[in-house]
């Protein structure tokens, strides 16, 4: 039997970190060549060393190197790469960059310009998912500016109301309004932000929902119109709309439910004449799902997926890109859990900088790790503070939140402070394990350390330094001998207890 | 010799004996069994504590500990009689004074307290604004304020002196 031959050849991928190697590692299994892009500092990243061929394309600030769309193009030309993909972030959800890949006969790993456009403006993403029929959060899609028109529009649907810029994103340009004499001020707030976040000053009104879960729809689309999903991932736990642990399935969803979410996902992305793999985001409260934005790329948070369908997403997705047709979506098994590993304190969420000195990494049953840590590895100022991704699998939630548990406390990374600590605390809350949990779930949970780890922590620490003080007291020439070799020293100097 | 430590504001003691290749501690009343082995280069520790297994490591910054275990990363002050005794006779000669520093990078957008006050164990001196967090910095302890190192507005790296703080009983 001879395998199938690749869809395309030579593979460009726009991306670094985590994502860049979970490309790689499809691509070529599918046996495509990939060719890497790194910058001055990423010189030694994984990505670069592992791809087959790796082209600088610039300093270490994104501006200058990976979101400059002319030397990520000019890297593929160079290498003469027939796909591109572009990760997440960075250049993914470009639309003039799907548009440039297009021109120079290079297939972008992705949707069409116009999909991007239209999901990429939240006013406009609105208008096409009420035209698809996907319920949306009650509110106006149009940008106000009379405030007459503003207070009658928030009266109308409702108070507590947001403020949300339209070409938002990322948290910024939103207010939440809870009685009309807050309106105006929050009004003028929001408008500011958005035009200094955006250069876009245009917001609009929409129902605030209560104690809403973050619920998202893969799905993904062929050129031949086929549309499939592959059900739910549940995203609630999250900081400032950073995500910090995702499931798969959502306890709150029932099949029905499930059904109606994904159709509804189908129909939105049908409606745009989408291609590739996307996600479609719903508030969920109370057993009404409205539609959030839909993000044209693949998501951080996609191997939940992969494991709950056994699907392969990225290689759906070059695929799809070729032209073949979607695969049918299997029935969904099991329980998925990711942890993200961002390198930051654990309590302020700052960004925790330095050089990672030592790994240890869990493994066992149901546990992937799709991350670029290596020991050396130097955590730079320039690019996203997540290091990558812990997932694990089991046969249901419970077992599940177990593994999760038992891989972080496995898990272990010197240099740098990472944010495992907290996913910890997420799994031991009452809240997380019985499933009843919304957005607002990391700002209630208690985050001190458990008492009983205090105490081994300090009992920990005074035997090192005991142990130290007797290291350091001990004859310092034994072990040093000519004749000795370097097993029966290291051996020594063991038993010894010496530090190098 | 004993040790002692401090953790999230419970202080601890401990006093090692040999007892063949076990410690035995005696700490804060009870008794325990150590076995211990150091792993590779001597930060990585396997503690047997009373037969449970912790897979310790323990790296010595600034003085102080960082323990990773069980998943959770702990910081530890840790001293032994001598350093106990050297860092009360330094205390006494600086009169109490020390330096409270920025533990992060960030721009003052507070200074909640000028020369001369009085102020209590963990009351806020100045709020810093870091990744667009405010973060309150507080005294590490009772003392009256010596200097104030800077001013709303300005920007400030990881170990500035933000404020000297000195003994509460020396009046200016």
């Amino acid at each position: 039997m001879t395998p199938p031959s690749p869809p395309f050849r030579r593979l460009l991928i726009a991306n670094r970190g985590e994502i860049a190697l979970r490309v790689m590692a499809t691509a070529r299994e599918m046996g495509i060549e990939t060719v890497a892009v790194f910058s001055e500092v990423d010189r030694n990243a994984l990505h670069a060393r592992r791809a087959d061929r790796a082209i600088c394309v610039g300093p270490a600030s994104p501006s200058e190197s990976y979101l400059v769309p002319e030397k990520i193009l000019e890297a593929a030309r160079a290498t003469e790469c027939d796909a591109l993909h572009p990760g997440y972030g960075f250049l993914s959800e470009n639309a003039d960059f799907s548009d440039a890949c297009a021109a120079a006969g290079i297939t972008f790993v992705g949707p069409s310009a116009s999909a991007i456009k239209t999901m990429g403006d939240k006013v406009e993403a609105r208008r096409a998912a009420l035209a698809a029929g996907v319920p949306l959060v009650p509110g106006d899609d149009r940008s106000i500016d009379d405030p007459a028109e503003l207070a009658a529009k928030a009266e109308e649907i409702g108070y507590p109301v947001m403020l949300k810029a339209a070409a938002g994103g990322g948290g910024k340009g939103i207010r939440i309004v809870n009685e009309e004499g807050e309106l105006a001020s929050a009004y003028q707030l929001a408008r500011n932000e958005a035009e200094a976040s955006f250069g876009d000053g245009r917001v609009y009104l929409e129902k605030f929902v209560t104690r809403p879960r973050h619920v998202e729809i893969q799905i993904m689309a062929d050129k031949h119109g086929k549309v499939v999903h592959y059900g739910e991932r549940e995203c609630s736990v999250q900081r400032r709309h950073q995500k910090l642990v995702e499931e798969s399935p959502c306890v709150a969803l029932t099949p029905e439910l499930r059904a109606q979410m994904g159709d509804a996902a189908c129909a939105l992305a049908s409606a745009v004449g989408y291609v590739g793999a996307g996600t479609v985001e719903f508030l969920y409260s109370e057993g009404e799902f409205y539609f959030l934005e839909m993000n044209t790329r693949l998501q951080v948070e996609h191997p939940i997926t992969e494991m709950c369908y056994g699907v392969d997403l990225v290689r759906e997705q070059l695929r799809v890109a070729a032209g073949h047709p979607a695969s049918h979506a299997s029935e969904p098994q099991g329980h998925a859990i990711e942890i993200r590993v961002n390198a930051e304190d654990p309590d302020t969420f700052f960004p925790s900088l330095g050089t990672i000195t030592r790994l240890a990494v869990p493994g066992g049953p149901g546990v992937r790790l799709d991350a670029s840590l290596f020991v050396g590895q130097e955590i730079t100022p320039y690019y996203d503070s997540m290091l990558g991704k812990l997932i694990v699998y089991a046969a249901d939630r419970e077992r599940a939140i177990e593994r999760a548990r038992r891989c972080v406390r496995e898990f272990r990374i010197v240099g740098v402070s990472t944010s495992l600590p907290v996913a910890l605390r997420v799994f031991e809350s009452e809240e997380f394990r019985e499933g009843d949990y919304d957005t607002g779930i990391l700002e209630r949970i208690d985050r001190s350390v458990p008492e009983s780890t205090l105490e081994v922590a300090g009992l920990a620490a005074a035997v090192a330094k005991f142990h130290r003080s007797e290291t350091f007291s001990a004859p310092a020439s034994e072990g040093r001998g000519h004749g000795v070799t370097p097993w029966v020293l290291v051996d020594r100097v063991a038993r010894l207890g010496g530090r190098r | 010799m004993k040790y002692y430590t401090r953790v999230g504001g419970t202080e601890r003691e401990y006093e090692f004996a040999h007892d063949g290749d076990a410690l035995v501690v005696q700490s804060n009343g009870t008794t325990c069994r150590v076995v211990r082995t150091q792993i590779g280069d001597g930060t990585v520790f396997s503690l047997l504590i009373d037969d449970r297994a912790y897979d310790c490591l323990v790296d010595f910054v600034d003085g102080k500990a960082v323990v990773q275990v069980l998943g959770e990363r702990v910081e530890v002050e840790v001293e032994d009689d001598r350093e106990r005794a050297a860092r009360a006779v330094s205390a006494a000669k600086s009169g109490g004074k020390r330096t409270v520093e920025a533990a992060m990078p960030g721009v003052v957008v507070s200074v909640d307290v000028a020369e001369g006050d009085l102020v209590e164990d963990g009351q806020t001196l100045v709020v810093l604004d870091a990744m667009k967090m405010q973060n309150p910095i507080g005294a590490d302890g009772a003392g009256r304020v010596e200097r104030v190192h800077v001013k709303v507005g300005e920007t400030v790296s990881s170990g500035d002196p933000l404020v000297e703080l000195g003994d509460p009983e020396s009046g200016e």
